[in-house]
């Protein structure tokens, strides 16, 4: 620690020496730059860099008027329909550590198994008709198959490659994720082979909706209205019920918690499945969303950005996952018209995913706490 | 009177004995085409080698450093993409033989300055968080490949000349091979090495005795970098064919994990036994499950971690936190009055 008494806040101007340091030194440690090294350097001319790339690239964008303010608001619509999807994953991941501080990595795995298992039911229950008669209970049955699903996946997870590591260091748990989600994924190949499969179309949900200028296809809305339903449930359980306080309790304080008389193994498992449930009914919605692509590969990406949408609202945070997941969407919709075309850069849409990725570095990097979250700290990582 | 022996072992390792071992082991292997190969044992040589070094790598920065890096192998393809671009857009190549070459390092240093230059910010997280940052990290550079077109070829890959010379290839791994193990036993003996493990096992009790912890960790990433890089690039040339897909493979990194833990993180002689142990098991008998290796991979992984956290060379009972482990320390406690 330099001594306070040599950098005097407000002095007269006087001789420069050792003891009585120049304006621009004590500027100069006002601004605590005297104690920067050459890491932080770095690290500021990174933000420095980001910070201005985007908002060169945007005003750019802006000023050449490259899109109308219905293509803006048409492109927003999509990134809050895909965002919901990201927050109903990231609600898994955000429950889960909470209570373990614990990063499951096998969670996109638990989407893909849902929405892969599902896909099957989907496409006898097109086959029979029954989804011409009834679209609204067929889905809604799709999704309860895949929250079921995926939530005896993310239990069995639970159970067998968590469980038994619960003393160990988190790095171990993680590396055990890893093993686990490329067990899910192999399995799933294993039954179900390589082939990719896609959900079939579902009527009444291929119009849209006029809303002034802007067209929101109905796909979009439902996909965000049946989002919205399961968070407010997840809410009124986390918020209301006797196992939601529970899980508050544990993930304040898990030893304490312990003492009072809470089953903390009943509520570890009890929140793994909701997580997984809600990963399942994702899994159904993304299906209307982006039938396509159904596949044993498919979770890998929507987990990482379901991950990010979690740490960019503040990991272990609920609202925080809702709102992360709803601005990564956005961003995602957004980033590559706004930013990347502004600067110049061709293929802007195929570097939609390196957009997420890039996010989720700088924000481990530089916002670890997110939005609304704990900041991660090292003990509890 | 078997955990006598091993732990015997374990200090030869650690000594000079282990180094003088292994160098006997490689004077072998050198001898080893002379005595009527064909091509087809020394690529699958040369292809057994890859994977030491590999292995060795990242458990520089995994199992020493204690940094678990799930997206090392970028630096494996930027090697492999650097060396792509040299050999088939590069007018300062004379021959494609010695272009080779002369990419080699240059595939290794490309590696090691993104390492600095990522390193850098994500060093500076702990934990699980490093992991993720570095899987990021990993699938974006997949993504960026693929849209820097002109350069990379996008989707489409680049094709490098073939030139077939399995012994060169051979011999040049096993020399790559031995000098990373080495350096490995190097470190893992100097100052350099026990600050890394004393970052493991409490950085800020490092840094407070006075290791610059930064520096420490960044030169650790560097060097397993560079080598991964050097790998890559060799890759690509033997494979004469990169794509993104390809070269950026989500197992190959996994590989890299399961072979440093089957035979013992921050050990110096575990991943090399590792490498061979996962690579003679996935060519032996997971070659003929045909999908299922993978699969296995997975099980295998959750297994290890389950059971043998301390892989092969951990076994000893010293540290007496697996149920194997256990196990051998008991039995040695009987074997000594």
């Amino acid at each position: 620690m330099p001594d306070r008494s040599r950098f005097p806040i407000d002095d007269k101007p006087g001789p420069v020496t050792a003891a009585n340091p120049s304006r621009v030194a004590t500027l100069v440690h006002r601004l605590a730059l005297d104690r920067m090294s050459w890491v932080d350097v770095v690290l500021l001319l990174i933000r420095i860099g980001f910070i201005s790339a985007v908002v060169i690239g945007s005003t750019r964008t802006f000023m050449e008027g490259r899109f109308s303010a219905a293509q803006w608001g048409t492109l927003i619509a999509a990134g809050v329909a895909q965002g919901s999807i990201y927050s109903l994953i990231a609600l898994g991941y955000t429950l889960v550590y909470g209570i373990l501080r614990l990063i499951n990595f096998a969670h996109g795995d638990v989407f893909m198994f849902g929405a892969f298992c599902t896909v099957f039911l989907a496409i006898w229950t097109s086959q029979q008709g029954i989804l011409e008669r009834a679209p609204a209970i067929t889905v809604l049955s799709w999704i309860l198959f895949a929250a079921l699903i995926s939530m005896s996946i993310a239990v069995l997870v639970e159970r067998l490659a968590y469980k038994p590591l619960r003393n160990k260091p988190r790095l171990v748990m993680l590396i055990s994720a890893i093993g686990a989600s490329f067990f899910l994924q192999y399995t799933a190949r294993g039954f179900f082979s390589t082939a990719f499969r896609s959900y079939p179309t579902v009527p009444g949900l291929d119009g849209r909706l006029e809303l002034g200028q802007i067209a929101v296809p109905h796909v979009q809305i439902t996909v965000f209205a049946v989002a919205l339903a399961l968070m407010a449930g997840l809410y009124i359980l986390v918020e209301k019920t006797r196992i939601g306080r529970a899980m508050r309790a544990v993930s304040e304080n898990m030893e304490t918690a312990r003492l009072m008389g809470v089953n903390i193994e009943r509520v570890i498992m009890f929140t793994f499945g909701i997580g997984g449930a809600l990963a399942g009914a994702a899994g159904v919605i993304n299906g209307l969303y982006k039938p396509q692509g159904v596949s044993f590969i498919m979770g890998f990406f929507p987990g990482v950005k379901a991950f990010t949408a979690a740490v960019l609202g503040g990991i272990g945070s609920v609202p925080g996952a809702l709102i992360g997941g709803l601005l990564l969407g956005i961003f995602e919709a957004l980033g590559p018209n706004l930013v990347l075309t502004g600067l110049g850069i061709p293929g802007s849409n195929q570097l939609k995913d390196v957009i997420a990725f890039l996010m989720l570095v700088l924000i481990l990097i530089f916002r670890p706490q997110g939005i609304m979250g704990e900041a991660i700290k090292e003990e509890k990582a | 009177m078997m955990a006598r022996v091993w732990d015997r072992l374990a200090r030869l390792g650690q000594g000079w004995g282990g180094l003088g071992l292994w160098w006997l082991l490689l004077a072998v292997l050198a001898l080893y085409p002379y005595i009527g190969v064909t091509h087809l044992t020394l690529f699958l040589g040369s292809q057994v080698f890859v994977l030491v070094i590999l292995a060795s790598n990242w458990n520089l920065i995994g199992g020493m450093t204690g940094y678990v890096d799930f997206g090392h192998a970028v630096f494996f393809g930027i090697g492999a993409y650097v060396m792509g671009i040299l050999v088939t857009k590069s007018p300062l190549l004379i021959s494609p033989e010695w272009g080779f070459l002369q990419a080699l390092p240059v595939s290794g240093a490309a590696a090691a300055v993104f390492a600095l230059l990522i390193g850098l910010p994500t060093l500076r997280l702990k934990g699980p968080y490093f992991s993720i940052a570095m899987l990021g990290t990993f699938v974006a550079m997949r993504e960026i490949v693929r849209v820097l077109r002109p350069l990379t070829g996008g989707g489409v890959g680049l094709n490098l000349p073939p030139v077939l010379n399995r012994l060169g290839d051979y011999y040049l791994m096993l020399v790559l091979m031995g000098l990373v193990v080495s350096v490995m036993w190097w470190i893992r003996r100097s100052e350099f090495g026990q600050s890394l493990i004393a970052i493991r096992e409490d950085e800020i009790g490092a840094e407070m005795r006075g290791i610059n912890t930064t520096l420490h960790k960044i030169l650790a990433f560097m060097i397993a970098a560079f080598f991964t890089g050097v790998v890559g690039g060799f890759w690509a040339w033997q494979n004469t064919f990169i794509d993104p897909d390809v070269v950026f493979i989500e197992t190959r990194t996994v590989e890299m994990v399961m072979m440093s833990m089957l035979g013992g993180l921050g050990t110096v002689w575990g991943p090399p036994l590792g490498a061979v142990v996962i690579y003679v098991l996935q060519t032996v008998v997971w070659g003929r499950l045909f999908g299922i290796h993978l699969l296995a991979l997975g099980i295998l992984m959750v297994l290890l971690v389950l059971f043998l956290p301390e892989g092969i060379l951990g076994m000893s009972g010293r540290g007496g936190s697996t149920s194997l482990g256990r196990l051998l320390g008991r039995i040695r406690k009987r074997a000594e009055p």
